[in-house]
C-alpha cells in the first residue's frame, strides 16, 4: 500500500489484483507510448495525446484507492479525516483538475509497476536480451 | 390571491456533505413518535405527556442509476468500518423557495437499501436516521 499527498489531498492506494495489474500495464503503455516516442522525452503534447486513457486507468486504480474526506466534504488539508473510497468521490476530488488525476495515476502506477519499469527489470531481467 | 411557488429542484438535500441531486425521486422526513402522547384512567382521567423523542427518519428515494448511490454506500461503508462514529454526519433539507428547514449534525444511514436487479433499474430507498434535538431546526414550512 502507498500513501501520498497531492496539494493537500491525502490518498492511499492498495496493490492491484493480477488481472487488474495486467490491464493497467497495457493501458499505461498506450498512454505513455506517445510520450516515450517523442525524441525530446516526455512532453505536454505527449501527455495530452495519452489523456484519453486516463478514465480507463482511473477505473483500474480508483477501486483500490481511498482519499481523506472531511466532515464538510472537503478533501484538502484534512489530515485526521476518515478514509473514504476514492471511486465514490473521484468526480469531486478531481473536478476541474485533470492534472491532479494524472499525478495520482502516475504515483499509483509507479508504486504498482516501479519494481520492473525503469528499474533493473526485476524477475524479467534474466529474460531480457543483453544490451 | 398570490401564487405559491414550489420546485423540488430548489431544495437542498445534503447528507454528510453529499448533495443529493442526481436522479432524486423523493425525500420524506417522518417523526419516529408523537411529540405528545396520552393515557386515560378508568375514570376518564386523561394525562398528556411529552415523549421528548427527537428521532426521525428521512427516506430518500433515488433512481437505481443515481450517482449518489455509490457515495451513500461509501458513507455507510465508512461508518461500518470504523468504531468512532465517523458515519455520524450532518443533514440538511431546506426549501429555498419556502420555509421548510430540517437540519441536524447527528444523522446516519441506518442500513443498506434493497437493490433489485430487473429489466428496469427501479428505485433505491435510503433510510437516514436523524436526531433532531432542536425545534428551530425542524420546521415543516410552506411557501
Amino acid at each position: 500500500m502507498i500513501e501520498f499527498e497531492l496539494e493537500g489531498r491525502a490518498f492511499s492506494v492498495q496493490r492491484l489484483k493480477l488481472e487488474a495489474a495486467c490491464a493497467g500495464l497495457e493501458c499505461l503503455a498506450k498512454a505513455l507510448g506517445p510520450m516515450m516516442a517523442a525524441a525530446e522525452g516526455p512532453s505536454i503534447q505527449g501527455l495530452l495525446a495519452g489523456a484519453g486513457h486516463v478514465p480507463a486507468l482511473l477505473k483500474i486504480f480508483a477501486p483500490v484507492a481511498k482519499v481523506r474526506r472531511g466532515p464538510d466534504g472537503s478533501f484538502e488539508r484534512v489530515p485526521d479525516a476518515p478514509w473514504v473510497a476514492l471511486s465514490a468521490f473521484q468526480d469531486d476530488v478531481f473536478a476541474g483538475r485533470l492534472d491532479l488525476a494524472i499525478a495520482f495515476l502516475w504515483k499509483a502506477a509507479e508504486n504498482e509497476y516501479g519494481y520492473f519499469l525503469g528499474a533493473n527489470g526485476g524477475a524479467l531481467a534474466a529474460l531480457m536480451p543483453k544490451p | 390571491m398570490s401564487l405559491a411557488i414550489y420546485d423540488i429542484a430548489a431544495h437542498d438535500i445534503i447528507v454528510g456533505a453529499i448533495p443529493v441531486k442526481d436522479a432524486l425521486v423523493s425525500a420524506e422526513v417522518a417523526a419516529e413518535a408523537e411529540a405528545f402522547s396520552d393515557e386515560v384512567g378508568a375514570d376518564g382521567h386523561v394525562v398528556r405527556y411529552a415523549t421528548h423523542d427527537p428521532r426521525a427518519t428521512c427516506t430518500i428515494v433515488l433512481k437505481g442509476t443515481s450517482k449518489e448511490n455509490v457515495k451513500l454506500s461509501a458513507l455507510l461503508g465508512l461508518d461500518q468500518g470504523t468504531t468512532n462514529g465517523a458515519g455520524v454526519v450532518t443533514f440538511l433539507c431546506r426549501d429555498n423557495n419556502g420555509t421548510t428547514i430540517i437540519s441536524t449534525d447527528k444523522a446516519w444511514i441506518r442500513r443498506r437499501p434493497t437493490k433489485t436487479m430487473a429489466a428496469a433499474p427501479g428505485d433505491v430507498s435510503w433510510e437516514i436516521r436523524l436526531v433532531l434535538d432542536s425545534p428551530l431546526n425542524w420546521v415543516v414550512g410552506g411557501a
